[in-house]
């Protein structure tokens, strides 16, 4: 992602809905600099368009992950009930050792539980898993990823709010925050300046 | 014996025909019908064909499903929403696929009732979505009672028994055994066609190749394995 992709993905995030004219302002960039990046954003399923030059910023969104990975969550999704590594194994097309990592990952997250044991004829036991509600509600999009934007960011949206809609100056409590807000900033920049 | 996916004639024609439906366009019938009876492999080739296709959505039928039940769990795969109304269900359904296309696969559809049937024909009207109604063969009076609905079946894949190709492929693959062609043929025979019932037999088989050290599967030793589905003995007067 480019710089100034970045940057209006972290404007639109501040700001949840922006207008071009206003990033364009607000960021200092042309018109065509701003086309091509909301453009972007918008195929990426950052954005929303919401209205002539009006977009919604979705901080939730859907990332094709590793097909491998997709399939293995599908795998356990229509195992209905408790499935077994062989099982994924061979509706997921995977290897043995791979589904048997994933397994080890998805029970560190909650994703999976153990569900007792099976005789297999031949080759002994084989553990059997089911998935919690929490790997029931993962299996639905395994891919999702949560954009939370730069803390100096939010910080000076936050700062701009308080000054420009006046409460900063009327309330002593927005006062304190706009303050904290302030400090926040200073201590942010004093970081990046040191590093 | 190692767990496995044979790759069936059936199997093929139902791939292939479900690659036909998936390519119908918006207005056009898109339902296929998978029948078979229990132990054929059907819903092995549904959850198979579920997972290896991104797009397909694999839905299993419970008994006595009302239409909310249903529609709440379409609902639910595909995007975790669980609708408390019919209407809303069916709406929220109706959206999620117009925006992104996907395949219906409904596992055990013979349960389903003919009203639920009708909903699922609202969700293909209105969407173009393909709807793959998998089940016995009951399901045919089902479909074929209302004729509105069986006009828009456009395929049918019928998983039929088990064949002799099929039973040697099997034991290849799945104990590393050489079964001979008469062999192969007295398993068909004893297991019904069945798939669920030849798995038992190939467990039973499998052990007695090992206990013998044997690489080859001959209709000897098909034929020492004992019935273990035997039907109760009817009493007659005398053993009372």
């Amino acid at each position: 992602m480019s710089n100034i992709t970045e940057m209006i993905r972290n404007f639109a995030a501040a700001n949840t809905t922006i207008r071009k004219k206003q990033v364009r302002e607000s960021l200092g960039l042309t018109t065509k600099q701003v086309d091509a990046a909301v453009d972007n954003l918008v195929e990426q399923g950052y954005l929303k368009r919401i209205g002539y030059g009006a977009y919604l910023f979705n901080d939730y969104v859907q990332k094709t992950g590793p097909d491998i990975n997709d399939k293995i969550w599908k795998a356990m999704k229509v195992s209905n009930g408790s499935f077994s590594v062989s099982e994924i194994v061979r509706l997921a097309e995977s290897t043995a050792s791979y589904v048997y990592k994933r397994f080890r990952m998805y029970r560190a997250d909650d994703y999976i539980k153990n569900a007792g044991t099976r005789k297999t004829h031949g080759s002994g036991w084989e553990k059997l898993y089911r998935l919690t509600k929490k790997g029931k509600e993962k299996s639905n999009n395994p891919n999702l990823e949560v954009f939370t934007p730069d803390p100096l960011i939010m910080a000076a949206v936050n700062l701009n709010r308080l000054i420009c809609s006046g409460l900063a100056v009327r309330d002593p409590d927005a006062a304190k925050q706009a303050l904290g807000f302030i400090e926040e900033i200073k201590n942010g920049l004093e970081d990046g300046a040191t590093s | 014996m190692k767990n496995v996916f044979i790759e069936t004639s059936r199997v093929m024609a139902f791939r292939e025909a479900a690659g036909v439906v998936k390519d119908t366009v918006k207005g056009q019938p898109g339902f296929m019908v998978a029948w078979g009876y229990a132990g054929r492999g059907k819903t092995e080739c549904a959850k198979e064909y579920a997972v290896r296709t991104k797009e397909a959505v694999y839905v299993r039928v419970f008994q006595s499903w009302t239409p909310r039940a249903m529609l709440a769990t379409v609902c639910s795969e595909i995007n975790g929403m669980n609708p408390a109304r019919v209407d809303h269900a069916k709406r929220v359904i109706i959206e999620e696929l117009e925006r992104t296309p996907k395949i219906l696969l409904i596992d055990e559809a013979d349960r389903l009732v003919p009203g639920n049937i009708e909903h699922l024909r609202d969700i293909h009207d209105e969407t173009g979505t393909p709807i793959v109604l998998i089940g016995e063969p009951s399901l045919y009076g089902r479909l074929t009672a209302k004729r509105r609905i069986w006009e828009r079946v456009t395929r049918v894949v019928e998983f039929g028994p088990v064949t002799d190709e099929d039973v040697v492929y099997f034991g290849m693959k799945a104990c590393d055994l050489k079964i001979m062609p008469d062999a192969a043929g007295e398993l068909v025979r004893r297991s019904k066609g069945s798939f669920r019932l030849l798995y038992h037999l190939m467990v039973e088989t499998e052990r007695k190749t090992r206990a013998n050290k044997l690489k080859e599967v001959s209709l000897d030793l098909v034929e020492s394995i004992p019935d273990r589905r035997v039907a109760p003995t009817p009493e007659k007067d005398g053993n009372r």
